[in-house]
Order: structure tokens, then C-alpha cells, then sequence
């Protein structure tokens, strides 16, 4: 892996409009399990944002506030706004919000099993209303990820954790979304394949204009594809800087990338300075 | 020879109604994991139409076998919109114990608006008999095989071309990933009950041809059960296969055994492949990577 931190050389921009905006966002599961309280971020157009923090901070829960997946988890956006575009839309339904061109690429992957990888690529589109743009943009896919292309006959089922992860990516890009949210993309894939999907995810980001939000327990790596970062923490925002800024903060140094312990990235987990934990809620 | 060629095409004739009424099934529980205990009723109901439609309102056995079916998706769509869409979310069970109210009023309503008497289905499927290699065939029976081929392949088309038959797969697979692709969950169900009610209606008809009208032929719905144990769950071809099969079995059983044991054998056959296969023969495994 990329040992240093930091952006890929040149590839800022002027980052001002504001595509995604959330507001005191509260989010309940069963109506009574408060776990987002009063959380607020924005997105910038055209960004790579990561949302980073340790297990069970809320983030996989921030993404589908966002993208509507609450629901078949009985939970809900109690309070707060989340706004796209100008448009609030905590209140729709997934379907409405697919539409509107936001996709989740979620956590596990997710992919079809018994579906071939053309088939979850098709499915991808499948909110699309210009459908004869398919073959090309399937294509398109293909041509960032060329292990897809000899597989597309094949039930998804088959392919290895990072092929999957590369099709989950793919049929995102399917559908053409205009924000994409990735939840974990690099969950249990080796150091080498991870490094190519995230470079696969930079490329997206500047050729096809797809504004990102990334969540991530591997910090580093999504500090150095990032142009902004967030860190959560039971609920809450705790740090908000740009990446370069958050990479060089001592205490996400410690908790997040390991960097004192020579040689090896150590996780949050391991690290005993509860008193500087505290500092970031108060 | 001759008796074995009559009992291969009635329990072959038998078996494509099973599997018309197993296909549905076999949708609805894939798109939704919800067991349909209606599916003899839907059956029974279409049957019942397309005897009002051509023997009551007198229309010509084309139209009123395409009437029949455009009742039967209008049918599919609206119990899926009343009965069932209110359920979303709740646990399947709950749904399942609504398909079993459900059965029991499509019976009271065939009972309520057509009585408890059988009555003559029109038949429109040529009744008299074929002479293949100098046996005599019935030529309804014969007809029903290939109709219900047609249905079936029509099926597969659709959930291997179509959009919505992708994702209704999709969503059988996993229907929160299937959620974040925008696919609507309700729609892919209303789709589901629409098929299932079709495929029901047209296996009424041929019932109503090869063996008359009467309330009762909603027992078909009882054999639904061994035959998609046997094809497996979530399979359409082992939908189609184990109604051939159960078909086959309940004949050669009842013709070279005796009447009485036709009705046991299959669930023998059942118990016997479920020890071997207990996805059933066509059933989806979990796919399990090396
Ligand atoms: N369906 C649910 N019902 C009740 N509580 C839930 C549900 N889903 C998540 N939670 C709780 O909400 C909190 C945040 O969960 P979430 O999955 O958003 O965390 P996360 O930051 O994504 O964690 P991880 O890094 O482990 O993926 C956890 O305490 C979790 O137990
Ligand atoms: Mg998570």
C-alpha cells in the first residue's frame, strides 16, 4: 500500500457548491435506539468526502439516512433535514431517491448472486429512463474494470471478494448517479486489490464527475484519495478538516492510522488514550 | 404398450395443471418468501371466469379465454394492492396466514356467485380422440402439454430478458441491494401475484376442458405442495419437473397399482429424493466460494 498520505498529485479544484447537506440529523432505529444525534455534514460538489470512525459510530447509518435504506431496518430520520441539491429528501423513499442520483454501493458488497455480472450490471441501470445508453455505459464499466469483462456470463456468486466489490462499483456507476456513497469498500480485500479500486475510484471521481462520499475504518487509505474528512464518533461529528489537515492531526495519527507503532497500522481499538478520545466530544 | 402411452399423457396432462399452479407459487414465494395458500383458489377462480365469459356471456372461446386472463391480472394486482402491500414490512408469516383467509374467500365468492353444483365447462380444446402409433389419445389431454410449454417458456423469457424479470431475481436474491437499485419492492410483488394469477387462470381452463367445472378443483392447490417440495422452492424448471413427475407417478400408480396408493406414492418419491436433495432436485443452493 501507499505508504505516504496525502492527495495524488494536482488533482484539486475549486470545491464551493455545496451537493449534499445534513443538518442536526437524528436517526432512530425500532423508535427508540437513538444512534445519529444531531449529526451535520455537507458534501461538496464534485469531492471526494470520507466519513471515517470506529465501529459503530453511525456511519453505515449516515449513508442510508441519506440514500433512504433506513427503512427495511425499522429506522428513521426523526428529526434534522437532508437536503440534495437544494431538495429535501429525508422524507422519500428509496426508489424516489435512486432517481434523484444518489447510489449506495453497501457494505458486504451486496452483489446478486445468482445473477451474472452482466445481469447486476443491467439491474444497475435499472431506475435509468434512457435505457439505450446501457451498452455503452456497460462497456464504460468494463473498461474500468477489465476482470468484469470475462466473467459477464458468470453468476456474481462465483467471483472473489474484490471482483465483487469491483462489480458492486461497476453497477453503481450504471446507474449514472451524480453522488455515489460507499460504505467500506475495501472490507476483507487484500492490500493490492484495494489499492486498485481506489485508484478505479479517483478516476471515476475526476472523469465522470461523480461526487463521492466514502466511509471507512481504513483511514488512511480513504485520507489519500480525499479531498475533505469527517470523523464520527457515537453519533456525532467529532473533526471535520480537510484531508491533508486530518492526515497531519495528532490524534488521528494515533487512533486512526497507527502511525507512532513503527510498521504496523494499529486500530483504534488498541489504543489506550481514552482522555484525548474524550477531548473530541467536548 | 397402450395402457402405458394413455398413462403417460393423462398423468402428463395431470401434471402441466400442477406445475401452471406451481409456477406461481414458486414467483410469489421467490419475489416475496411468502407460501401462497390460495393458489388452487386463483385456479378455481379462473376457471370460473372464463366459464362465465364463454358459456354465460356467450363470447367466443378466444375472447373469452383472453378476457379470463386480463381478469386474471387485474385480479393478481388487486389482491396484492389490498391483501398483501398492506403487510410490507411486517413478518412473512403474517402474510401467509392472509394468503390462507384469502383461499378461503375466492372459495366462498366462486361458491356465492356460481353454486356448489359442477356445471359443463365449454370446452374449446378439441375433445375427441388422436391415433398415435394405433393407440387412441385424448386430444384435449394431448393439447394441454404443449400449451402449458408455451406458458412456461414464455416464463423463462421473461425472467431472463425483461427488466422487471431481472429484478424480480434480483430481488430474490436480496431484496435490500435490490432496494438501493431503485427497484420498487411493491411493484416487483404486484408483478409476482399478476403472473402467478395468469398462470393459475390458464391452468383452470385446461382443467376445466380435461376434467370439468366444479368447486372441488381447488384440491389442485394441495398438490402444488409436493410438487414444489420435489422441484424445489424457488425453481420454475423444478416447478415444471415435479409436475410431471407427481402427474406421472399419481398415473402409473393408480393404473398399474391400483387406485388409492396414486395418492400416496408421490409423497413416498417426495421423502425419498428430499433424503438426497434436501433443496429439493432444482432448489438453489447457497452459493459457497472456494
Ligand atoms: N437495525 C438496527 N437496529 C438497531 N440498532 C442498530 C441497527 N443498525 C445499527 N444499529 C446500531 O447503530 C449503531 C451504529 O451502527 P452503524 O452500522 O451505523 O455503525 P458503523 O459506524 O457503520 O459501524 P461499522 O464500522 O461496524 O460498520 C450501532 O450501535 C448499532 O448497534
Ligand atoms: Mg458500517
Amino acid at each position: 500500500m501507499a505508504p505516504g498520505v496525502g492527495f495524488p498529485g494536482g488533482r484539486r479544484r475549486p470545491l464551493r457548491t455545496r451537493v449534499l447537506e445534513l443538518s442536526n440529523v437524528e436517526v432512530l432505529y425500532d423508535d427508540v435506539i437513538l444512534v445519529l444525534k444531531g449529526l451535520s455534514l455537507t458534501v461538496a460538489e464534485g469531492s471526494i468526502t470520507a466519513l471515517l470512525g470506529p465501529n459503530g459510530a453511525g456511519k453505515t447509518t449516515t449513508l442510508k439516512a441519506i440514500s433512504g435504506l433506513l427503512r427495511p431496518d425499522d429506522g428513521e430520520v426523526a428529526d434534522g433535514t437532508i437536503s440534495f441539491r437544494g431538495h429535501d429528501i429525508h422524507k422519500l423513499d428509496a426508489t424516489a431517491i435512486v432517481r434523484q442520483g444518489i447510489f449506495q454501493v453497501m457494505e458486504g458488497r451486496r452483489v446478486f448472486e445468482h445473477l451474472t455480472v452482466e445481469e447486476n450490471l443491467l439491474v444497475g441501470a435499472y431506475a435509468r429512463t434512457d435505457r439505450a445508453a446501457i451498452p455503452d455505459d456497460t462497456q464504460k464499466v468494463y473498461d474500468y474494470f477489465p476482470g468484469l469483462e470475462t466473467r459477464a456470463k458468470q453468476q456474481a456468486g462465483y467471483l472473489s471478494g474484490g471482483e465483487q466489490q469491483m462489480l458492486a462499483i461497476g453497477r453503481a456507476l450504471m446507474a449514472r448517479p451524480s453522488l455515489m456513497l460507499l460504505d467500506e469498500p475495501s472490507l476483507g480485500l487484500a492490500p493490492r486489490l484495494v489499492r486498485t479500486i481506489f485508484d478505479v475510484l479517483v478516476r471515476i471521481n475526476s472523469e465522470e464527475g461523480t461526487t463521492m462520499l466514502v466511509v471507512e475504518q481504513n483511514a488512511r487509505l480513504a485520507l489519500s484519495i480525499a479531498h475533505h474528512g469527517y470523523v464520527m464518533e457515537r453519533g456525532r461529528i467529532v473533526l471535520d478538516a480537510t484531508s491533508k489537515e486530518l492526515a497531519a492531526n495528532e490524534d488521528v495519527k494515533e487512533f486512526y492510522l497507527g502511525l507512532t507503532e513503527v510498521g504496523h497500522r494499529r486500530s483504534y481499538r488498541d489504543v489506550k488514550h481514552y482522555r484525548r478520545r474524550k477531548r473530541w466530544l467536548s | 404398450m397402450e395402457v402405458f402411452l394413455q398413462l403417460t399423457v393423462s398423468g402428463l396432462s395431470n401434471g402441466m395443471v400442477y406445475a401452471l399452479a406451481a409456477v406461481g407459487f414458486v414467483v410469489i414465494y421467490k419475489a416475496s418468501e411468502v407460501i401462497n395458500f390460495a393458489q388452487g383458489e386463483l385456479l378455481l377462480f379462473g376457471a370460473y371466469l372464463s366459464f362465465a365469459s364463454i358459456a354465460q356471456i356467450g363470447l367466443p372461446w378466444g375472447v373469452g379465454v383472453a378476457l379470463t386472463l386480463v381478469l386474471a391480472v387485474a385480479i393478481g394486482l388487486a389482491i396484492e394492492r389490498l391483501v398483501l402491500r398492506p403487510l410490507i414490512g411486517e413478518p412473512v408469516i403474517s402474510m401467509i396466514m392472509v394468503t390462507i383467509g384469502l383461499s378461503g374467500v375466492l372459495r366462498a365468492t366462486v361458491n356465492a356467485i356460481w353454486g356448489p353444483r359442477p356445471r359443463t365447462f365449454p370446452q374449446f380444446l378439441p375433445s375427441g380422440g388422436v391415433e398415435i402409433a394405433g393407440v387412441v389419445l385424448g386430444a384435449d389431454r394431448l393439447i394441454v402439454i404443449p400449451t402449458a410449454a408455451v406458458i412456461f417458456v414464455l416464463l423463462g423469457l421473461f425472467f431472463r430478458y425483461t427488466r422487471d424479470g431481472i429484478a424480480m431475481r434480483a430481488v430474490a436474491d436480496d431484496q435490500q441491494a435490490a432496494l438501493s437499485m431503485g427497484i420498487s419492492i411493491p411493484r416487483i410483488f404486484a408483478v409476482a401475484w399478476a403472473l402467478a394469477a395468469v398462470s393459475a387462470a390458464v391452468g383452470g381452463m385446461m382443467l376445466g376442458n380435461i376434467v370439468g367445472l366444479s368447486p372441488n378443483i381447488s384440491a389442485i392447490g394441495l398438490r402444488v405442495f409436493p410438487v414444489v417440495i420435489l422441484g424445489g422452492l424457488d425453481s420454475i424448471a423444478g416447478a415444471v419437473i415435479g409436475g410431471a413427475v407427481i402427474g406421472l407417478l399419481e398415473a402409473y400408480t393408480g393404473g398399474y397399482i391400483g387406485n388409492g396408493l396414486n395418492l400416496v406414492v408421490p409423497f413416498i418419491v417426495l421423502i425419498l429424493v428430499l433424503m438426497v436433495r434436501p433443496y429439493g432436485l432444482f432448489g438453489k443452493p447457497i452459493i459457497e466460494r472456494v
